[in-house]
């Protein structure tokens, strides 16, 4: 029963983890470059095989200010199939995307496990700039945990249910 | 360029849809409770109680989903004015509505009774929730936890997970509650010791709240690291942040401890700290004024606007003419528009949308396309025309006609690929409003509903689960009545042409929900109640023109065949299954333009999958039978008859597994389908069809959740039935548990099969996905 508590609370907040859409999720760049500082979002994270939002957010090098309205382009590619560009993706980022309206944002799908490189292109006016970075992204594990969580539920549900019969049952008897 | 920034801050919001439901669902249950509660207790359950209430509902989804939940990675101001409003703000609130009475209050009394009664009569869960509310547990459980998260590893640990920060959020609001609960004693809960006690209480918490702040505020240096790395906003450095999260929670804190310590002083040191006790008493008083009305069950024909419609002598008419005419638009689009199916009608309308609608519809609110029935104007015009004379022979008064007429539809529909060939749909529209005609036209009675339409079996088997039933209000003005008009009609109206006369009609099988009975009773005396919807197959009382459930093999094989069909038509569509079937019939030889012999090998595969899954159960019910032995005394057929009935729960859910992910995959297509067949009439006013699609309406992960959720309630409610069933025919508890154990095993491997298929990727028939 202990065990089985365990088991069902590690998938429940398993679940949870997955389940939450992050206001941007976690930092992977925080770098100036030109006029602009930028900071690079990711979500989930880790990073895993399947689809991932990407969010940015760009602020006057000087001042500090953010800026809402540079043009944001995010390209990925798997650093193992670089040569014949196997899932290689651009993303153009957008204000809508993201609930934190500070951040621009857009979702990416990695196909594959294993090291990617991030490619981070913004415009505004004038004013370009370039940033990249790599990231490593991990099998998938998201999906299994969710299946095992319902698969278990009805256990769950069962194991409360004979509790509730046992109960009655002996204050049926006293 | 500051007030952009503002403005966007301000439109940071969120929309958590799974919190959010969960907040509007406790929200109606409180109020409807509060509701019922007031009519006895008035003084007790006053507006502000409820204000209150949701009131905290409305602050904790605020938390969640306003700008205070996107901004707490960037501002620790922000994420404190977030957790200050989960600890000091919702509780409260929540406490202040006094919610245990009106939320059990709001459930039904057999779930109250017999669901929840064991565990609060349970003397261990009565020591649990003594020790969690006693004032000491409570002070501790509430600073530790406020301490602990604040200390700079766990709270990092929180913000990089997000799995974490909601357990770090569902900690302050748990303990929270806990040392609220003394302060503001709910009722009906009792004081537990001097309420001179809480002044100690307060000031000790408020003590520990200023320490943590004066930390923050008077650091030199930033205390959690993450903040000093993200991006700064407004110009704010991460070191005046902290400075201003550290003197929010000190004063505002700090109020929220001291405004309720000086309440309770006050109260205390003031003479009318005795009006509680004449609230009571008051309350005592009337509480005895409980009448019969107010005991009365939920009547969907009682409710102003949708019982009016549902009464109203062209109510069922207006529906069925508005079918009637989709029917036709159905069938002019499937011969006259595009061949392909995901842009016509015939092969939108029918497949994705109306049998999704039609089954949640039928576990919703009941049998709702029967009443709407498009086929019921054909049958009018047959009646019309006064040739039918004929009873039906009393050799076919039984489902097995229906029943084979439903497993040669499931057939046809993968033989002749319905789904892809809009013609083929109109057709077989086409069949079945001729065959309503010919059969309505020669047979008296409703004749083709009750023994022949497998749509309409299909949907009498179904609801047999759905929460509302038409019965007679009063059981004593039955017995008064002499006319019986709900059967034997009268010069303004017909009775019942499925033979269901309403003081014995126990359930939904055949009704169609046809209201006729309703406005043919002279006495008002039928409504449309809500009730639990495992009652139907649970009990077994004799049935008016049906008998009892336990006796009727057709019903039980129509039960199975609805049951057996969700799988078998779910798994069809599925990658694997298809590939085989695809690398089957290529070994076949092909005959332009019905390879007949691949329709007789999918009719073989189809009926070895069915029988095959027979098989399992009816092994399972030998084995139960043969384990029960003389313990318990269900014949054969008794067994087989309602525990098929049993999976019922187990087949719906699969039917609304699936038919749910072809809704919200292709929930926008019918739109450009519309315009399309717009188009295809001639009708140049609408705008030409646009086929760029949109994503589906839920994601992958949120759809694959709701699928096995819908599976999982299916399961627990079969294997729900089977026990009550089980221990209705084995009083002795572990008897019942040999009976049910072989044939819940059955239901088991039905359940994994299930699983299994949902897994698998399925095809998208009929709709244009998106790239």
């Amino acid at each position: 029963m202990k065990g089985f508590c365990r088991v069902a609370a590690v998938l429940a907040l398993g679940m949870w983890a997955t389940a939450v859409r992050g206001d941007g999720g976690t930092m992977l760049l925080h770098q100036d470059a030109g006029p602009f500082t930028i900071t690079l979002f990711a979500a989930p994270q880790p990073l895993q095989v399947g689809a991932a939002d990407l969010s940015v957010m760009v602020q006057d090098r000087g001042s500090g200010a953010v800026l809402l309205d540079p043009a944001i382009e995010v390209s990925i590619a798997p650093e193992a199939a670089a040569s014949h560009q196997t899932g290689q993706q651009t993303v153009r980022l957008a204000t809508g995307q993201a609930s934190n309206r500070l951040l621009q944002a857009g979702a990416v799908d990695f196909s594959q496990a294993g090291k990617w490189r991030l490619t981070l292109i913004v415009h505004r006016g004038d004013d370009t700039a370039r940033l990249e970075t790599e990231c490593i992204v991990q099998p998938n594990a998201g999906r299994s945990r969710l299946v095992w969580f319902y698969v278990l539920l009805p256990l769950g549900v069962i194991l409360v249910f004979i509790f509730h019969q046992r109960l009655k049952l002996s204050q049926e008897f006293k | 360029m500051a007030d952009s920034v503002s403005q966007a801050v301000w439109s940071s919001w969120t929309f958590p849809f799974w919190a959010s439901a969960g907040l509007i669902a406790v929200g109606l249950l409180y109020l409807r409770g509060w509701r019922k509660i007031r009519r006895t207790r008035p003084q007790l359950f006053p507006g502000w109680r409820a204000g209150c209430f949701l009131g905290g509902l409305l602050s904790l989804w605020i938390a969640i989903a306003s700008p205070l939940d996107t901004l707490d990675g960037l501002l620790l101001v922000a994420h404190m004015t977030q957790h200050l409003i989960l600890m000091s703000v919702v509780p409260p609130l929540l406490l202040l509505g006094a919610p245990a009475v009106p939320l059990l209050r709001a459930l039904p009394r057999s779930a109250l009774r017999d669901g929840l009664g064991p565990f609060f009569r349970a003397p261990l869960l009565h020591g649990v929730f003594r020790l969690l509310t006693h004032p000491v547990f409570a002070w501790l459980a509430m600073n530790i936890s406020y301490l602990a998260w604040h200390v700079p590893a766990p709270y990092e640990f929180a913000l990089r997970s997000p799995g974490w920060h909601e357990v770090e959020h569902a900690c302050f609001l748990g303990t929270s509650l806990l040392f609220w609960f003394p302060v503001i004693q709910p009722w009906p809960s009792v004081q537990r010791g001097s309420r001179w006690a809480m002044l100690p209480y307060l000031v000790g918490a408020d003590l520990v709240n200023t320490a943590l702040a004066a930390s923050l505020t008077f650091s030199p240096r930033v205390l959690y690291p993450s903040y000093a790395v993200v991006p700064r906003i407004f110009g704010m450095s991460a070191l005046a942040d902290q400075e201003a999260a550290g003197a929010l929670m000190w004063v505002v804190g700090s109020i929220f401890f001291l405004v309720p310590l000086v309440m309770i002083a006050t109260h205390l040191l003031s003479p009318q700290s005795q009006r509680a006790v004449a609230i009571t008493a008051t309350a005592k008083v009337s509480q005895r004024t409980v009448t019969a009305q107010q005991r009365q069950r939920f009547d969907l024909l009682r409710l102003p606007l949708v019982g009016a419609l549902l009464r109203a002598r062209y109510g069922r008419m207006l529906l069925q003419s508005a079918a009637f005419v989709i029917a036709v638009l159905v069938i002019a689009d499937g011969f006259l528009g595009k061949p392909m199916a995901a842009m016509n009608l015939a092969g939108v309308l029918p497949w994705t949308y109306l049998r999704a609608f039609g089954v949640i519809a039928l576990l919703v609110l009941g049998n709702m396309f029967c009443m709407s029935c498009p086929f019921m104007l054909p049958r009018e015009l047959g009646h019309r025309l006064g040739w039918a004379r004929f009873k039906w022979p009393r050799w076919l008064r039984s489902k097995w006609v229906a029943v084979a007429l439903m497993i040669l539809f499931f057939w046809s529909y993968e033989a002749f690929a319905f789904w892809d060939h809009p013609a083929r749909t109109a057709w077989l529209l086409i069949a079945y409003f001729g065959a309503a005609f010919v059969v309505d036209t020669f047979f008296r009675g409703a004749s083709f509903c009750k023994y022949v339409c497998p749509l309409g079996q299909f949907n009498f088997a179904a609801s047999l689960l759905s929460p509302f039933t038409l019965e007679a209000r009063s059981q004593a003005t039955c017995e008064r009545c002499t006319t019986h008009d709900c059967i034997a009609g009268n010069t303004q109206q017909r009775g019942c042409e499925l033979q269901l006369y309403m003081p014995q009609k126990a359930g939904n099988m055949d009704c169609t929900l046809c209201m006729d009975c309703v406005k043919a009773c002279p006495h008002d005396n039928i409504g449309l109640f809500a009730v639990s919807p495992v009652r139907d197959v649970l009990r077994d009382p004799v049935r008016s023109s049906i008998g009892r459930f336990s006796t009727r093999i057709d019903i039980a094989a129509l039960s199975l065949v609805v049951v057996l069909s969700a799988f078998a038509n779910a798994a069809l569509m599925v990658a694997p299954v298809a590939a085989r079937l695809t690398a089957l019939s290529e070994l076949l030889p092909k005959h332009e333009p019905l390879p007949l012999l691949g329709f007789v090998a999918l009719g073989a595969l189809l009926a070895l999958v069915a029988a095959s899954l027979f098989a399992v159960e009816f092994v399972g019910l030998l084995l139960s039978r043969l384990v029960a032995g003389k313990h318990a005394n269900p014949l054969g057929r008794e067994l087989f008859c309602r525990f098929s009935q049993a999976l019922l729960p187990l087949g719906m859910a699969m039917w609304a597994a699936h038919l749910l992910f072809h809704l919200f995959t292709g929930w926008d297509t019918l739109g450009p389908v519309i315009h399309q067949a717009g188009g295809d009439f001639g009708w140049h006013s609408l705008p030409p069809a646009h086929w760029a699609m949109a994503l589906p309406l839920l994601s992958a992960n949120d759809m694959l959740s709701l699928q096995l959720l819908l599976l999982d309630a299916g399961v627990l409610l079969t294997l729900y039935l089977g026990w009550r069933m089980a221990r209705q025919w084995a009083p002795h508890a572990g008897r019942a548990v040999l009976l049910l154990l072989p044939w819940a095993t059955t239901v088991a491997l039905a359940y994994a099969a299930g699983v299994w298929i949902l897994l698998q990727p399925m095809e998208m028939r009929g709709v244009i996905m998106n790239s």
